[in-house]
């Protein structure tokens, strides 16, 4: 009988169960969840729970603050720029909305964005015009700008480093390796880093030279083969005059690319 | 005469028009191109058709070489595509000065002293794994890379 009873009772009790179940999906359970979600680096994800809270509470920045941020840090910079585009971008969204137009290359509206704004944030201000010069190629300008030795924002150094080892970087000049290749084929791209090439240049301009010497030498103006390995010599110089004045350009391209990587790397997973 | 070469000149021309890009090569520019979604700059081009015969008839010329005599012996060149596809390509795609200056430049590049190198840029070196050749392209809008 007892049991009987006990199971009466316990079983009405299992009827109010649904009546105390959590909401997920109210505001502080997706708060906190997305907070989780940022804190753990899942970017996307965290990203799909700040868009239902700024869909709950429109006005909230620190949400706005929060989706972008999770954009930003997830790659998707189109689409944090989307978020801000389509309203006022308010003061405390400003640091957001800059690294952004940065990331996505555009220059010309983060240089609009921060000359028509006022940030109280002097180290974020600095981080964001800094990351610009570099940005830009202008490597000695931001280490000067960096020059002090301790950063109360750990970003700020890391930039730092950046700007140093870039400014160490000697660019090469493509007329400078265009003119060396003009007098010793060859010597322009040994300058612009490529010196296996430079030595196979020099040695097949050379060869057809001398075939064409050769043949001047033995028929006189009239050979056939003097003007045939000569027409190939010509051909091979002014390529690799032009080629050296291309492998300086791409020695230059391929190093900016590694520090623009390192820039990206910083500016993305900055605080 | 006159006539002849001038026939002979336009026939030495008609293989830039027939040519066909290889598919190994759409496969890859398609791969790079859409879906890295590499930038504009950076990316290899498709092929077009010459707009004139001062890029047909080098081109043609560099092809017929290719495809009549090069073929015939074996490979040497470890960069894809191979040296006068690149240069009818380079003709066709930069124009011809530029073309023909690059495709000299290219030749002299075509060894096996320099591996590893050119390699940063996005794109270059894909086929590595997949045909055991170095993929460097034709760039579209700047030349001098």
């Amino acid at each position: 009988m007892n049991k009987i009873l006990f199971f009466a009772i316990a079983s009405c009790f299992t009827f109010l169960m649904p009546a105390n179940a959590q909401n997920i999906y109210d505001l502080k359970s997706t708060r906190e969840y997305a907070a989780h979600l940022y804190q753990q680096q899942d970017y996307i994800l965290a990203a799909m729970e700040y868009e239902r809270l700024v869909f709950m509470k429109p006005g909230k920045i620190e949400f706005k603050q929060r989706l972008v941020s999770s954009y930003r840090k997830a790659g998707e910079y189109q689409l944090g720029i989307n978020v801000l585009a389509d309203s006022d971008v308010s003061t405390p969204l400003i640091p957001e909305y800059g690294k952004l137009l940065l990331l996505s290359g555009n220059l010309d509206k983060f240089h609009t964005l921060i000359n028509n704004q006022k940030i109280s944030d002097s180290e974020e201000i600095l981080f964001l015009n800094t990351s610009s010069l570099i940005y830009q190629g202008l490597y000695p300008e931001a280490s000067a700008k960096l020059r002090q030795s301790e950063w109360g924002k750990p970003d700020l150094q890391s930039l730092k480093n950046i700007a140093d080892e870039a400014s160490g970087v000697a660019f090469k000049c493509p007329a400078l390796a265009a003119g060396l290749s003009a007098i010793i084929p060859g010597s322009g791209k040994i300058y612009a880093g490529y010196w296996q090439d430079g030595l196979i240049s020099v040695l097949m301009i050379g060869l057809t030279s001398w075939q064409a010497y050769r043949g001047f030498n033995q028929e006189g103006a009239s050979s056939v083969y003097g003007w045939i390995y000569g027409g190939f010599a010509g051909a091979l110089y002014l390529g690799n005059i032009y080629g050296s004045g291309k492998a300086a350009n791409k020695y230059n391209v391929v190093h900016k690319s590694i520090i623009d990587q390192k820039l990206e790397e910083v500016i993305r997973y900055s605080n | 005469m006159y006539r002849f070469n001038i026939t002979f000149l336009w026939l030495l021309s008609l293989p830039a028009f027939a040519y066909p890009q290889a598919d190994y090569e759409k496969n890859i520019l398609l791969h790079l191109n859409v879906e890295k979604g590499m930038p504009k700059s950076a990316s290899p081009a498709f092929v077009p058709r010459p707009s004139n015969p001062l890029e047909a008839i080098p081109a043609g010329i560099l092809l017929t070489w290719y495809y009549g005599i090069q073929t015939q012996s074996v490979q040497t060149c470890s960069l894809l595509p191979p040296n006068a596809i690149y240069g009818a390509q380079a003709v066709v795609i930069q124009h011809v000065l530029p073309g023909l200056l690059n495709y000299f430049d290219r030749v002299q590049r075509c060894h096996g002293l320099n591996l590893g190198q050119y390699s940063s840029l996005p794109g270059e070196n894909y086929a590595d794994a997949v045909l055991n050749f170095r993929y460097q392209p034709v760039h579209d809008s700047k030349p001098y890379q």
